[in-house]
């Protein structure tokens, strides 16, 4: 008995409201194509309309298609072996995952990009890698914070001297007071 | 890899160290508003290079900034403007005609107008002996106008675009019926035209040069004031028939909003003085870019008077 | 000629060259393995010192060093961390990394270097052999070629579709492809497209930032998820993932592959619109689709070929695109382009007349390449080892500096922490694509080949010369490209419903089992 909601269907649906959106925005944009461009043959909003259309087919069909018999028949013993060791995370492993992990490292990126700017380039990705280590479980805390010092230095060091950028290191108030 | 880093740690301190007699401005902070290898890119490490080789500033280090076709780094410098008075922002020609097309929030005048100091003219190039004349092309196209497609490195609208529709208006041309190809490198579209795809290209001077000197293309015309002394015998467009037809793509620099008269004029006197000198030379030199000087009030009155032909021309085109 | 190839080899054979060209190598593959910092980029930094050098040859020798570096050290961060910066490195990252990941990192190493070099040296002997008359041919192309070898490299889509679930494929492509329409990146796309006012989003989602979203960080993130992925619980493993050898079966599987690849690269590259990252694409997807069904299914997973051949192709490409520099002054690439204003600020003005006018330069370029290539393959030989050890650090530090890694690549470009957020966002969403088994290689195909597809459509479509779509058939060469593209769709699926049909006796005899 097929299931009604597959992941396939899950992700059909999303991208079909994703796609109708898109259409409608690719319709819409004729209002900022100037005269001159209206009649040319190909204009700025002629492949995202074909684009969107063929994206609305291909969401239905994702959505429509029947659910059974999609098992991968392979001949080659050593390959389904491997790509067991590779496959990713199913819906059926979901619980075992580490989900807490996961999110906190995406909150901990979304931090690190704000206030990369403003706190300067080195001690904020120090923070970055000693955190990310820390909520991986790693408790080796020397090697950690060399090794969190030593990766942001040594990245500033190669962009400052051998490509001759600037990447702002420190916080912007230390960097008025050392002058910079 | 050592090697290279010392190396470059000393040029840096000869830099900073050098406080030669005729130092101008002591630091001087780049902002690019593209990646690294472009145009804009070029110029900001050209300028750096020459005015800390020459001694006449301090030193110098360069952002990138991309994004926006500019529009992030300018609005940066608008936001931060007062804690950016040692910044130079590069630019060029397109931050008027983005401007105009509407699609930049900001304007050149929301900016302090340092200087413009290199340029580049516009040229209609051809395949060797396919026309010998601009109006030779005028008389082809009017005899079949499907016999013509146009090509340039800028989109449709653009600034390409725009220098050619601009020239073949004024040789009595109707520009809005030539098909205009664009293309996204000035060497692609080069190839473009040797296999016949294109059957004119309009593209920069500096570029147009170098293939007339490999005699891969004639030029027909370009659209300076004046013969330049490079090609004595390309004429300009307004003798080849074109008539009135002038046009210079500047590179300049910008700075914050609010920088003091004082500095600006420091920056202004800084540049002036860069001209002189033997380090610019060779950097010109390497590039192809002329000279044009165009500091301060000019530089303002050049900009305006530049926003109002172009927005003319685009409107009367019907490209805004 | 050979007066010329001397001259060359006399100035390649100096202490000063030898020490330039070893220095270059090390630079390239140090700078070329941070995400976003390509050949390209990296020549645009070198060219200063390259000017100072002051002769010619000798400068471009160094330079020849430092592109070969940089574009080994880009394989060796799409092998190891599934983290190509640049987009010519994506197709070595299909298999590559998977390869790597089930404990043959030192293998994969190995096949990208040997490849690389076996590409980069027939390159160079076919612009050895055959410059002059190619520069003709690389002026046959026009855009309808272009549009149709663009359609021939999206054919490596189908190494990516699920038996059945073709459609799912064929979604993601879209997918990619409406990615690639937000903002002005198009030579059409005169006004910003689907940016909503949002000044960042007008140049487009930058392909760094969308390379490392879509394999690097979703990457890191399954790594999180699950602990033992990929992880050899095997003994001997740590000795695996430094092994380097190539069996007699695996080097035979090898050379076809490159014999084909280098040769396809090398044409592809000299085309002054397509270039190594097409050729790369291309290559992916020819040996895919010609391949025994067998050795199709390890597409994606790890295949001998799959790494060979994109390897092979966009370093044969690289040497191809010196063929229009050269010969018309014609930049094909970027990496040309910047090279053709380091050539013009040493004084050398490349175009018909180089060969004849300046034969020590013309060959002393390419006697550079033969020799960047042999350099990097001794430097680098004996480092794979070290090298990929990087997969048996332990994951609580190896993820955060991906994570890391890949950030600095998008910052390093832009500077813009807008380039970041949208990262993470593309990192999460395909994440969850990722969880519901739709495949993500065909989003960067469709990303990196739908722009490419628009100009060259576009332009085809406004040429006066034809009306409407007839470039089609009014030009053999597209017509043929497009005819070759539709055969190698079906030839896979017709040869597959012939198996089936003679498996179908066994199949129904288990099947009422059930």
């Amino acid at each position: 008995m097929a299931r009604l909601l597959t992941p396939d269907r899950i992700i059909g649906v999303i991208l079909l409201i994703f796609s109708c959106l898109f259409t409608w925005a690719a319709f819409d944009l004729e209002k900022t194509i100037p005269p001159f461009f209206r009649n040319q043959p190909m204009r700025l909003d002629t492949l995202p309309r074909i684009l969107g259309v063929f994206s609305i087919i291909a969401s239905v069909i994702t959505i429509i298609s029947p659910t059974t018999g999609a098992k991968r028949v392979s001949d080659n013993k050593q390959l389904k072996e491997s790509e067991d060791r590779m496959a990713d995370l199913s819906f059926e492993t979901f619980g075992q995952a580490k989900w807490g992990q996961l999110c906190a490292m995406i909150a901990l990126m979304f931090v690190y990009a704000s206030v990369l700017r403003l706190g300067g380039f080195i001690p904020t990705t120090f923070f970055l890698l000693l955190f990310g280590s820390i909520l991986l479980g790693e408790r080796r805390w020397i090697a950690m914070v060399i090794v969190s010092l030593a990766a942001p230095l040594a990245i500033w060091l190669l962009v400052t001297y051998v490509l001759q950028r600037t990447i702002v290191p420190l916080p912007a108030p230390l960097m008025n007071l050392i002058g910079g | 890899m050592l090697k290279k880093l010392t190396l470059g740690a000393a040029a840096l301190m000869t830099a900073a160290s050098v406080a030669s007699a005729d130092q101008m401005v002591d630091s001087v902070h780049f902002l690019i508003p593209g990646g690294a290898g472009g145009g804009w890119d070029g110029t900001a490490r050209g300028t750096g290079e020459a005015l800390t080789g020459a001694g006449l500033l301090g030193s110098a280090s360069f952002e990138n900034m991309s994004g926006g076709g500019g529009g992030v780094a300018i609005g940066h410098l608008i936001e931060n403007a007062d804690s950016m008075h040692d910044t130079m922002m590069v630019n060029s020609t397109p931050i008027v005609i983005r401007s105009l097309q509407g699609v930049f929030p900001y304007n050149f005048s929301d900016l302090t107008m340092i200087a413009g100091t290199i340029g580049d003219y516009g040229a209609l190039v051809v395949t060797p002996g396919s026309s010998t004349s601009l109006s030779d092309l005028v008389a082809a196209y009017s005899a079949d106008p499907s016999s013509i497609a146009m090509g340039g490195g800028s989109v449709p609208g653009g600034m390409d675009h725009l220098i050619g529709a601009m020239v073949m208006n004024a040789a009595g041309a109707d520009a809005t019926q030539i098909a205009y190809l664009p293309f996204d490198a000035g060497g692609v579209a080069l190839a473009a035209l040797l296999s016949g795809e294109i059957e004119v290209l309009s593209t920069g001077l500096g570029e147009a040069l170098a293939q007339q000197k490999a005699g891969e293309v004639d030029i027909l015309c370009i659209t300076s004031d004046a013969r330049i002394a490079d090609a004595p015998d390309v004429p300009t467009c307004s003798e080849a028939g074109a008539d009135g037809v002038y046009f210079v793509n500047w590179r300049g620099f910008f700075s914050s909003p609010s920088l003091p008269d004082e500095k600006a004029e420091a920056y202004r006197a800084m540049l002036g003085a860069m001209y002189e000198t033997p380090e610019w030379e060779a950097v010109r030199a390497r590039n192809g870019w002329v000279e044009i000087f165009n500091p301060g009030d000019d530089f303002v009155a050049f900009l305006e008077n530049q926003e109002q032909v172009i927005g003319e021309l685009m409107t009367s085109l019907g490209f805004l | 000629m050979l007066e010329g190839i001397l001259t060359g080899l006399s100035a390649a054979f100096t202490f000063q060259a030898i020490a330039l060209v070893v220095l270059g190598c090390i630079i390239g593959s140090f700078i070329g393995m941070v995400p976003g910092l390509g050949p390209m980029q990296v020549i645009a930094i070198m060219i200063p010192v390259a000017v100072g050098i002051g002769e010619p040859s000798i400068a471009m020798i160094m330079l020849a060093g430092v592109y070969y570096g940089a574009v080994f050290g880009g394989s060796t961060s799409s092998i190891l961390i599934n983290a190509p910066g640049v987009a010519s490195t994506v197709a070595t990252s299909f298999d590559g990394y998977p390869m790597a990941r089930k404990g043959f990192a030192g293998k994969a190493l190995t096949i990208a270097a040997i490849s690389s070099f076996a590409g980069g040296t027939i390159g160079a002997l076919l612009l050895t052999a055959a410059a002059k008359p190619l520069a003709d041919v690389a002026l046959l192309f026009q855009s309808p070629e272009y549009l149709a070898v663009m359609v021939l490299g999206m054919t490596a889509v189908a190494a990516f579709g699920e038996r059945g679930r073709a459609y799912k494929a064929v979604l993601m492509v879209i997918f990619g492809m409406i990615l690639a329409s937000v903002g002005e990146g198009s030579q059409f796309a005169n006004r910003p497209r689907f940016t909503f006012s949002y000044v960042p989003l007008q140049d487009g989602i930058s392909s760094i930032t969308l390379i490392m979203g879509l394999f690097a960080v979703p990457e890191a993130f399954f790594l999180i998820l699950d602990p033992k992925r990929g992880q050899y619980k095997g003994d001997g493993a740590s000795k695996e993932i430094t092994n380097m050898r190539i069996n007699a079966k695996e080097a035979r599987e090898m050379v076809p592959v490159i014999g084909r690849q280098s040769i396809l690269g090398f044409l592809i590259g000299v085309m002054p619109g397509a270039g190594a990252t097409i050729a790369s694409l291309m290559g992916y997807a020819m040996e895919r689709n010609i391949a025994p069904k067998e050795k199709r299914e390890e597409f994606g997973k790890g295949s001998l070929r799959g790494l060979t051949a994109p390897e092979t192709a966009n370093n044969a490409a690289s040497t191809g695109s010196f063929v229009p520099m050269l010969t018309l002054g014609i930049p094909g690439s970027g990496t040309t382009a910047i090279l053709l204003v380091a050539l013009i600020s040493l004084g050398v003005q490349p175009g018909p007349g180089l060969i004849n006018d300046n034969p020590e330069i013309f060959w002393g370029i390419i006697i550079s390449m033969y020799f960047g290539n042999v350099v990097l393959l001794i430097l680098n030989y004996p480092l794979i080892p070290y090298i990929a050890k990087l997969l048996a650090v332990p994951r609580t530090f190896l993820i955060p500096f991906v994570l890391f890694f890949s950030m600095v690549g998008a910052y390093l470009v832009s500077q813009n922490p807008a380039e970041l957020y949208t990262m993470i966002v593309l990192g999460v969403v395909t994440t969850i694509l990722r969880l519901a088994r739709f495949p993500i290689a065909p989003i960067v195909i469709g990303f990196i080949l739908g722009i490419r597809m628009e100009d060259n459509l576009g332009r085809a479509l406004t040429d006066p010369d034809y009306v409407g779509f007839s470039f089609i058939w009014e030009r053999p060469m597209t017509l043929a490209f497009l005819l070759i593209a539709v055969a190698m769709l079906l030839y896979p699926m017709i040869e597959g419903r012939l198996a089936r049909r003679e498996r179908k006796v066994v199949a129904d005899s288990t099947m009422n089992k059930d």
